[in-house]
């Protein structure tokens, strides 16, 4: 068992040096009075895919949920590519985060919900592509080539005009990780 | 009924029509716009200042239409400092539209409210600001299946606006109560009046009807899928 874990890491080396790009420090969170998370520790280092295994009602969902900045930490840090995600640093103190600090460090999160969430007015294609034009300020033709290009990555590219009701749940789940990414 | 009467009181009575519709359209857009207004009194985060203004809508709720066309066109203009006089379809817009606007924002709140909470948090995960959040997610799936409600107040509305009479507007019933004033014949004007809401208010049911399911096509279930996987190889 050790064993076969040191192969493991041998032939991941590079991700042993890299710095990490997420990292949980101490991390609590409650619900009301049920403590989910009681310190959590955790490092994710660039291009390491990481799975999250657990019981239901074992708080795998709340750990991603905070990194997406939907739920905010009772306490403890998280920190995404050297900076911190619910917090700023002033006058060498932490304080919490405005939700301005937010919409700057969520840019780089993507994010596939468990019920995908796709929004349900919008074409495939739409659900795709409005984030790129509204948010990120990228040109409609560039931001809706992409998004046809991701589409058809995920084997959608006959759906493009489909709306979200009229797709399986298999086909719903491609649909996030495009317009996740 | 006497045709020669009602024949007579016909146009008399229809070239109120203008004045009933203007004031139908008038307050109901005045109504959709405030409308807004209320249902964003009710989000505000501060508890106190939502309930007061719960309070407000409540009290325009709550008492009759009439009352607050009278004191909007009697009472306002004697109250100090603010108070002015308006003319009768400006008062009545404003009675009517802000009467009907408390139930149009109760409308708008039950739509928001129905908007599944994922929509918020996968908007929110894509870095929408506030305003876009509203704009582009939370409203254009909130509003279409408020249509029907919204088309019933409509609807409700338009059948009010003959009370507006009473502060002077001078629409198709003020006209049908004069004629009938002057020549002692009431049974024809008035049932002009009643034939016209009738022929005005049917016809606007089904067209909202119609509305109802042109905006839920947009992005429902119902639409058939044309997949490439068809099954005419099947077996028949």
């Amino acid at each position: 068992m050790i064993e076969s874990t040191k192969t493991h890491k041998d032939a991941h080396n590079s991700f042993e040096e890299a710095e990490p790009i997420v990292t949980y420090k101490n991390v609590h969170k409650s619900f009301g009075e049920v403590e989910v998370l009681k310190g959590i520790d955790l490092e994710i280092k660039p291009a390491e895919k990481v799975a999250l295994i657990g019981p239901s009602g074992s708080g795998k969902t709340t750990i991603i949920r905070m990194l997406m900045t939907l739920e905010r930490p009772t306490s403890g840090h998280i920190i995404v590519d050297g900076n911190y995600l619910w917090h700023v640093e002033k006058n060498g103190k932490l304080i919490p985060a405005n939700e301005r600090h937010l919409r700057e460090v969520r840019g780089d999160i993507g994010m596939v919900f468990q019920h995908f969430n796709l929004f349900p007015h919008m074409t495939i294609l739409e659900n795709c592509m409005t984030a790129p034009i509204h948010v990120q300020k990228e040109n409609k033709a560039s931001a809706k080539q992409r998004s046809i290009e991701m589409l058809e990555k995920v084997g959608l590219g006959d759906k493009l005009e489909a709306y979200p009701s009229q797709l399986s749940g298999g086909q719903k789940q491609r649909v996030a990780m495009a317009r996740a990414s | 009924m006497k045709w020669d009467v009602f024949l007579d009181a016909f146009p008399i009575v229809i070239s109120g029509i203008g004045i009933t519709l203007g004031l139908t359209i008038a307050s109901f857009l005045f109504a959709l716009i405030f409308g807004f207004f209320w249902t964003f009194t009710q989000r505000i985060p501060i508890k106190p200042i939502a309930w007061i203004f719960t309070w407000i809508m409540e009290f325009i709720r709550s008492t009759p239409p009439l009352v607050q066309l009278f004191f909007i066109y009697y009472a306002y203009p004697m109250v100090p400092h603010i108070g002015m006089t308006l003319d009768p379809f400006t008062s009545a817009t404003l009675g009517l539209g802000i009467h009907f606007s408390t139930y149009i924002g109760e409308v708008y709140r039950s739509g928001i409210e129905g908007v599944e909470k994922g929509q918020w948090e996968a908007s929110t995960a894509l870095n929408f600001s506030t305003r876009q959040k509203w704009t582009k997610v939370i409203l254009p799936q909130a509003i279409p299946p408020t249509i029907p409600m919204i088309g019933n107040y409509l609807i409700i509305l338009f059948k009010e606006v003959p009370l507006a009479s009473t502060i002077g507007v001078i629409g198709i019933m003020q006209l049908a109560q004069d004629y009938g004033a002057k020549s002692w014949n009431y049974l024809e004007p008035l049932t002009i009046v009643a034939i016209l809401f009738l022929i005005l208010s049917y016809p606007s049911a089904i067209l909202i009807n119609k509305l109802e399911k042109k905006m839920n096509r947009r992005f429902d279930k119902k639409e058939a899928i044309k997949t490439t996987h068809s099954r005419e190889g099947a077996v028949m």
